[in-house]
């Protein structure tokens, strides 16, 4: 069975494992979230929204984000036959030492995904013709808020050490 | 089309775009020192600072331009794209960004599944019908 689950390395650029505990973790994120945020919304008013982000956000973040990379074991955690030991069930390539894929696009698509089916038959393709420009400036914008977060370690100062 | 000032297409255009990136640069300059500073506890408060006033601003408040009827875009999407420019910009030139690919695709298939399969879902559960009826009721 491990054998056999690591067996398509080189050709999926993951190991199979890591394919089935990535689609499920993503899978998992979106369902809750798209089913209980909208229903606590209602339920709560913007309380509901604060009580989803801690409960949804948070412990999903813990099921699929949380990695011996940050703060716990830069190097990771190495496993007895190489590579290292992933904790999180969304997948980070390269030791997790390439860039971040967040769990946010699981749910954004899921969130696409289901109002484009709640939408009626013939609107379809008009609606998400629509939407294709709102989803471009909201990545742009978020594109450049990354870069420039990502920045700040190009400062050059020399804060305690760090 | 023919609006003036904040009413206007390009005008909502841009406030998505601050909406993105405010909350791109958020979830990224604080949840990792979050995370390295308190650990799991860390992260949890992190996702009611960042993602739950983000919320509240993006899309309570509506910075990200989702009116009534049409799609939803949601704030993971500039939370995604934040995350691999982060990181890219972050180890330039060692960021080795052609490694996110297959990640990167399992997650909008995972994703998309789940949207899939909540649509369905809140057609039988319960809780949706009942809320529907509620509606339909008041209607």
């Amino acid at each position: 069975m491990i054998a056999w689950l690591s067996t398509y390395n080189a050709a999926l650029g993951m190991p199979p494992v890591s394919v089935i505990t990535t689609i499920f973790g993503a899978f998992c994120a979106s369902f809750a979230l798209i089913v209980c945020w909208p229903k606590l919304v209602q339920n709560f008013g913007a309380i509901g929204g604060f009580m989803a982000a801690a409960f949804l956000v948070g412990t999903f973040w813990l099921l699929n984000h949380k990695l011996p990379g940050f703060g716990i074991a830069p190097e990771g955690i190495p496993h007895p036959d190489g590579g290292s030991k992933q904790f999180g069930l969304i997948y980070q390539a390269y030791r997790g030492a390439c860039p971040w894929v967040d769990m946010g696009i699981a749910i954004a698509s899921g969130f696409w995904l289901d109002s484009l089916l709640g939408t009626k038959k013939g609107e379809r393709a008009a609606a998400a013709k629509e939407s294709v420009p709102r989803a471009l400036f909201a990545l742009a914008g978020g594109i450049f808020g990354g870069a420039v977060t990502g920045l700040v370690g190009w400062t050059g100062a020399n804060l305690f050490g760090y | 089309m023919g609006k003036k000032g904040w009413e206007s297409r390009r005008s909502r255009h841009v406030s998505t775009f601050i909406g993105g990136a405010i909350v791109g640069s958020l979830a990224f300059g604080i949840w990792p020192e979050m995370w390295k500073s308190y650990g799991i506890l860390g992260g949890f408060f992190a996702a009611v600072a960042v993602i739950g006033i983000m919320w509240y601003m993006n899309h309570w408040l509506g910075v990200i331009e989702n009116r009534p009827g049409t799609l939803w875009i949601d704030q993971g999407l500039p939370i995604a794209g934040a995350g691999v420019a982060w990181g890219i910009v972050r180890s330039y030139p060692n960021s080795h960004w052609e490694q996110i690919f297959p990640t990167l695709i399992c997650c909008v298939i995972g994703g998309l599944l789940g949207g899939w399969a909540a649509h369905h879902v809140k057609k039988i559960a319960p809780g949706w019908r009942q809320s529907d009826q509620d509606q339909e009721a008041a209607s």
